[in-house]
């Protein structure tokens, strides 16, 4: 049996070098008899924070190494992951191959101070099993789709929602977005099986990274959504529903000038009307990190609001839940 | 004791020869056998377990106490399971047609310090089969025991034939007397019916 090939990048985690992460993977030989494996390493910007510019080199990466191997695991700081996921999605949509990701296990280390074990030695048991099952995902399950693997979930990356129970499923996602479970071994969705595409789009790595968020609220003060669109490229507006969005009809002329979008979240079918109509572009059922890292994509390549609007209109990586 | 058994079904899928014999060498041992061979899978998990381990987030291999492979079709579902198993540091009795190679990277594992307390691989035939798993069983059985670790410390004195028969058995098994003792008292346990069913309860 020919064995696949995986490549498996660490991206965007402090205190970590690219030794240590070779090390650790060297000290984890069962992945092996799944896959050969090769390590990559990003380092991260300063500060290790996750960032648009992380995820286009990320995504340059693994562009770089397409043809070179079968499927691609992502090795995330959990807190941030949802994005980087959901950015990859629009970046390589539609995909020939699987992108994995799962938490990196160094996020939930804690390093004692003078602490001299080595990576292996370090209590990361469960975000092992989470790198495991991804190797195997990556090279067997195609699903040509960004996963984001946690627990016994493989979900669509950008229709993940993160949970908060105590439980190894970090993210939930409704029937859309569920692309498959483990149990004995790995059982994907049969809708989510894909067989690969032989044509491939220029990928667009760009994203804008200048966006503004405004949370509306019952009260919320009008008087900062000035100073939040001020030059900005794009807007993204979080609101509870259609009613909370009246509130900002006295600021409609600040949201004229830019590209802005709007998520609903509990109204996630929502259309605009009247006013709103040539101003605000739905987000329809995305997720809040989808539908932000979708405007990060959508802004580079719009000239002007329509172009956006229908960009937004269409299900780019099967973030509506749409055939991809 | 649950063990999972995995191997490549038929084409018609159903479950080869070796498959069935170690299905039912297992089941007749005792053991609750489920496999990803519908045909030899005798158990199932309980529902409620089941639904548990889906709410947690749980991989139900994870509910497993050890693990047999039949290697002689290795596929991409096999090797999951074997790396699965090593890395959760569980027992896998890895069975070979006689003369077959095991694969380079179970190789590298079979030699590696610590996943090799946990691979077993044996070549099998049809005569040596039976064999293979009864030393599983009983490594299983006695790695359960061991776990257990001992301390309660007491005198016991015992006559000189006891101890010269201690110290032959001793000798034959390459064990210690107090080896031999304490395996010979497990066994005696796990026979017990009435012990297991009443033991904690009475007053002793």
């Amino acid at each position: 049996m020919k064995q696949k090939k995986v490549a498996i990048f660490y991206a965007g985690e402090r205190e970590l070098t690219s030794g240590d992460f070779k090390r650790w993977l060297h000290a984890f030989p069962e992945i092996g008899v799944l896959a050969k494996v090769e390590p990559f390493y990003l380092s991260a910007e300063k500060g290790g924070v996750s960032s648009p510019l992380l995820w286009q080199n990320l995504a340059k990466q693994i562009e770089k190494q397409w043809s070179g191997f079968d499927g691609f695991v992502v090795l995330h700081p959990i807190e941030s992951i949802l994005f980087a996921a959901s950015a990859l999605s629009y970046i390589f949509a539609p995909q020939t191959k699987p992108i994995v990701f799962t938490g990196s296990p160094f996020a939930q280390i804690e390093r004692k101070e003078n602490d001299q074990k080595s990576p292996d030695e370090w209590k990361d048991l469960d975000a092992r099993a989470n790198l495991l099952n991804s190797v195997q995902i990556a090279s067997t399950a195609r699903i040509n789709e960004t996963i984001v693997v946690s627990g016994n979930r493989l979900l669509r990356a950008n229709r993940a929602k993160k949970m908060n129970l105590p439980t190894f499923n970090l993210f939930e996602a409704d029937d859309k977005g569920f692309l498959g479970k483990i149990d004995f071994f790995i059982n994907p969705q049969k809708a989510a099986a894909k067989t690969s595409r032989a044509v491939k789009k220029r990928i667009k790595f760009d994203l804008e990274s200048n966006i503004g968020v405004i949370d509306v609220y019952p009260g919320f003060d009008l008087s900062v959504v000035s100073a939040i669109a001020e030059g900005k490229k794009g807007i993204l507006i979080r609101a509870n529903n259609s009613r909370d969005l009246e509130i900002l009809a006295p600021a409609a002329n600040i949201f004229q000038k830019t590209i802005t979008a709007v998520y609903c979240v509990q109204q996630r079918d929502w259309e605009p009307i009247g006013l709103w109509k040539e101003i605000l572009i739905p987000a329809r059922t995305v997720s809040f990190e989808a539908a932000l890292t979708k405007l990060m994509w959508a802004l580079p390549q719009s000239k002007k609001w329509s172009d956006a609007a229908k960009i937004f209109s269409r299900d780019i990586a099967g973030e509506y839940g749409e055939a991809v | 004791m649950r063990i999972y058994i995995t191997g490549t079904p038929t084409k018609s899928g159903g479950a080869s020869t070796i498959l069935e014999k170690i299905a039912d060498q297992l089941f007749a041992s005792g053991i609750a056998v489920l496999s990803n061979v519908s045909a030899v899978s005798k158990n199932t998990l309980p529902a409620q377990e089941i639904a548990l381990a889906e709410k947690r987030g749980e991989v139900l291999l994870d509910h497993m106490n050890a693990f047999v492979v039949d290697g002689s079709s290795p596929d991409s579902q096999t090797g999951y399971i074997t790396a699965y198993a090593l890395f959760r540091k569980k027992h896998v009795l890895y069975l070979l047609p006689q003369k077959r190679k095991a694969d380079q990277s179970l190789q590298m594992l079979a030699q590696n310090k610590s996943s090799s307390q946990f691979l077993h691989i044996r070549h099998w035939t049809d005569g040596t089969l039976p064999r293979h798993i009864n030393d599983f069983l009983r490594r299983l059985s006695v790695l359960t025991k061991d776990s257990e670790t001992p301390t309660i410390k007491f005198t016991l004195r015992v006559t000189p034939s006891i101890d010269q028969y201690l110290s032959w058995r001793a000798k034959r098994s390459g064990n210690k007397k107090a080896d031999f003792l304490r395996q010979m008292i497990g066994e005696e346990m796990e026979k017990d019916e009435y012990y297991k069913k009443n033991g904690e309860s009475d007053n002793l």
